[in-house]
């Protein structure tokens, strides 16, 4: 029965969707879940944080399922309401701009490893660890592609904050990074 | 490390990131979508019971009569005691004088009409006099209103009092069918114009727009209680007296 659950094309469970059917709502669900956490993880500070935008992203996917003409992918769709639901999230908890500096003596909680050894969890964290406004502006340009007008426009801010913000990101990652070697050749040496 | 550099280190890496979220994610998405639901099937009620107490509230300040409610025990002429002003007390007054002004007028009725016939049939009397000589022999079925005729004639025609007499009797004989409706008909208007506290005829006028309204809410609605009745009574303002909405039926007491 699984094996047949996962045959149902995105247009089926579209179709079924908006007839309100409750199970094909679910397999929808399931059908995107893990990757829109993916998602929602790089625009939290930790996996609780993720759950909820993930909660409030798909509570809306349902309600505007409607709005859904078929022009691009759903996935893409779905994926751009999962950053709005994110970034509404700090709006609401007025977590938006506190930009908390990480200093030198928090030093990421990763295992010292060489950059070609770095994985996604650990890219993860590293991301997470940002703050608020710093991680969003890095996500949107660097992972979703945005431009800085566009991100201008979702965030809510100027082209030019974008680009500081930005700048001041990379540069913390940068300096991350760093650590992480420094510390992975002072363990090797 | 360049800028771009660490940007494709982080999309590559992190753009196709997946991670299972805990069931938790889906139980509140569900719940959260079935209480839509529910609110959504909810509201449709809700909105029937609002509209209906809009309409009862709507129906209530219009059933609020502009006077004082008369109550339906009273008696007539205590209402016009205690709740008419002067104007109005004349006028209800009349109304209720009326029956008794038609009822006279009825009860003088055979008179004109005998009269009527009497002149008619004096003719014929004149004519028939050999033949009414034997009739006056007759014992003549004379009824009350023949009586009245008797009585009335001697103040008007004094000429001729005999042959008025036979007159009457040849009437009587000759239509003996006029005198045998006469007093039925009297018999039937009188106690039927006595009870009665409105004058007859005056339903199907038209004096207001309530009336108006009446007549032609009728003609579209056939039930014993119209979807919407006004007050019959000649009062310049109409006043609804009745709304029935198949679910709701309001009546006012008249």
């Amino acid at each position: 029965m699984m094996f047949l659950e996962h045959t149902y094309t995105t247009e089926d469970l579209l179709k079924r969707c908006r007839a309100g059917e409750r199970k094909a709502q679910e397999l929808l669900y399931k059908k995107f879940a893990s990757k829109m956490m993916g998602v929602c993880m790089r625009y939290a500070t930790d996996r609780m944080e993720a759950e909820d935008m993930l909660q409030n992203g798909f509570i809306r996917v349902f309600q505007k399922l409607d709005d859904f003409r078929g022009d691009g992918s759903f996935e893409g769709w779905v994926r751009r309401i999962m950053v709005h639901s994110s970034i509404e999230y700090y709006r609401k908890h007025h977590k938006m701009m506190q930009v908390v500096e990480i200093e030198e003596s928090n030093e990421p909680s990763v295992n010292p490893l060489a950059v070609a050894k770095l994985d996604a969890k650990d890219l993860m964290v590293l991301i997470q660890q940002l703050a608020p406004g710093y991680r969003i502006v890095f996500n949107l340009y660097a992972i979703e592609g945005y431009s800085h007008k566009e991100i201008g426009g979702i965030v809510g801010i100027s082209e030019g904050a974008s680009k500081s913000q930005l700048s001041r990101a990379r540069g913390i990652l940068k300096e991350q990074i760093a650590k992480m070697e420094r510390k992975n050749y002072e363990n090797a040496g | 490390m360049q800028d771009n550099e660490l940007d494709h280190l982080f999309h590559s890496n992190l753009e196709g990131f997946e991670m299972e979220p805990s069931a938790k994610v889906w139980q509140n998405v569900d719940a959260e979508l079935q209480t839509g639901k529910r609110r959504r099937i909810v509201l449709v009620p809700f909105l029937s019971v609002a509209a209906s107490i809009i309409v009862l509230v709507t129906a209530g300040i219009l059933l609020i009569p502009h006077k004082t409610p008369v109550a339906h025990s009273q008696p007539i002429k205590d209402r016009i005691a205690e709740n008419n002003p002067p104007a109005k007390k004349a006028a209800v007054v009349a109304a209720i004088v009326k029956p008794q002004v038609t009822q006279t007028a009825i009860a003088a009725n055979p008179v004109n009409q005998s009269n009527r016939i009497r002149s008619v049939k004096k003719n014929i009397a004149v004519r028939q006099q050999p033949v009414a000589n034997t009739t006056i022999s007759q014992p003549s079925p004379v009824t009350p209103p023949v009586q009245l005729v008797i009585a009335d004639v001697p103040q008007k025609h004094d000429d001729n009092v005999q042959n008025v007499k036979i007159d009457t009797a040849v009437i009587a004989q000759t239509i003996p069918s006029v005198q045998t409706i006469k007093p039925a008909t009297i018999a039937s208007n009188i106690p039927a114009a006595a009870p009665a506290t409105k004058p007859a005829g005056k339903k199907h006028r038209i004096h207001s727009f309530g009336d108006m309204m009446n007549v032609v809410i009728a003609a579209v609605d056939k039930r014993k209680d119209k979807f919407i009745e006004f007050s019959d009574t000649d009062d310049d303002e109409s006043t609804i007296t009745g709304v029935n909405l198949g679910i709701v039926a309001l009546k006012k007491q008249n």
